[in-house]
């Protein structure tokens, strides 16, 4: 899932400034999911900026709703009625869903609540760790299911480096293991482990983040 | 907030959110703060203290309450095991929510109790109104009829 957390109240009471009625839009899919933007954090955040701003001597009129995806146009249709009553929108999904929300209503602001941080899943109650980096090669079937792309603080395709400490965790962060003792530990309980000695070659990062905006088109699925 | 108040003499409206199972039986806060002159409460049984989510007590806050207590089980004693522990959690959190926007952390508070009879548990009470007497009244009053 992508996952973010909230911004800092202060930054959103300062986007909100100028504003008297503000559509605060939930996303019930990865937002909720990561606890940052489903329907009980717009419960929560509603009325802690309606105290926020009255702290500050003002008052703000704050409409909510919660979208099952707000990078869906179909779901964002759904905010058609409430729009023409209010002068902003601050959305609580991620970067997608804010930008699909802006481009969709060109005629209200609309503001991020949220920063989005990564692709990742949680590995126990409150505790979400990166998974993917949405690199566009991947390289996972090399490395049984384990991305060193994400993963291993060097991005190393060829590891483990001279840094894992002794009991398995990395040299950047002890609380994280080092992937490569993990991708060794799980070639060897495949019986595999003489294929971590091909060498991977150099990766294709042409199809990564970097070097403008990527598109995907399948025309098989276009009208 | 309004400095021409008078701090001392503001008699703060609270909240107060408790497991049903913190309290001795029979004991009925309600019947007993109406033997206390000048306390205002409010008392919503739970079922267990972990029932109570951030939202609700930000919620009970922006509504206009001056105050909110969360009363939950000692941690060995709580029926749900680590019940009174997460509610010690979202408590905290939402404490540091409301340092984030500068309302005063002190108008929420979790205690604990076991068997409470109502008496300790106007003392309670008592204790978390005299603590939120200090910041004054809400500025949030009156922003909904509660």
């Amino acid at each position: 899932m992508i996952i973010g957390e909230w911004k800092p109240i202060e930054e959103i009471v300062t986007m909100l400034d100028k504003h008297k009625n503000v559509l605060l839009v939930g996303c019930a899919t990865c937002m909720a999911e990561c606890s940052a933007g489903g329907e009980k954090e717009v419960e929560t955040l509603a009325p802690l900026l309606r105290m926020a701003m009255k702290v500050k001597g003002r008052t703000i009129n704050i409409y909510t709703k919660t979208l099952e995806r707000q990078c869906e146009w179909e779901f964002i249709e759904e905010l058609t009625p409430i729009i023409p009553k209010v002068e902003a929108v601050l959305s609580l999904a991620c970067g997608i869903g804010v930008q699909a929300i802006a481009e969709r209503f060109p005629e209200v602001r609309v503001y991020p609540g949220v920063n989005t941080t990564s692709l990742a899943i949680r590995e126990e109650p409150g505790l979400w760790a990166v998974r993917c980096e949405a690199c566009g090669d991947c390289m996972l079937a090399e490395t049984f299911g384990l991305c060193p792309i994400a993963r291993c603080a060097k991005g190393l395709l060829n590891g483990p480096c001279g840094g894992t400490r002794n009991d398995g965790k990395c040299e950047v962060d002890e609380n994280v293991d080092c992937v490569w003792k993990l991708i060794v530990e799980r070639a060897s309980a495949c019986g595999r482990i003489e294929d971590l000695m091909n060498i991977r070659k150099a990766k294709q990062w042409s199809h990564s983040s970097h070097g403008g905006q990527k598109r995907m088109l399948r025309e098989d699925l276009r009208p | 907030m309004d400095s021409k108040i008078d701090k001392g003499k503001f008699e703060p409206e609270m909240v107060v959110l408790f497991c049903q199972h913190c309290m001795g039986k029979d004991e009925d806060p309600k019947a007993a703060l109406n033997k206390i002159s000048g306390l205002k409460a409010e008392f919503l049984i739970m079922p267990c203290s972990s029932k109570v989510e951030t939202s609700h007590m930000v919620k009970i806050l922006a509504d206009g309450a001056d105050g909110l207590l969360v009363v939950g089980c000692k941690t060995d004693r709580c029926r749900f095991l680590t019940g009174s522990t997460m509610a010690e959690k979202r408590v905290d959190y939402a404490r540091g929510l409301l340092d984030e926007i500068r309302m005063g952390v002190d108008r929420l508070r979790m205690e604990r109790g076991e068997e409470l009879s109502c008496l300790q548990m106007m003392a309670l009470v008592q204790s978390q109104a005299d603590a939120v007497r200090a910041l004054g009244p809400n500025p949030m009053k009156g922003a909904k009829k509660r």
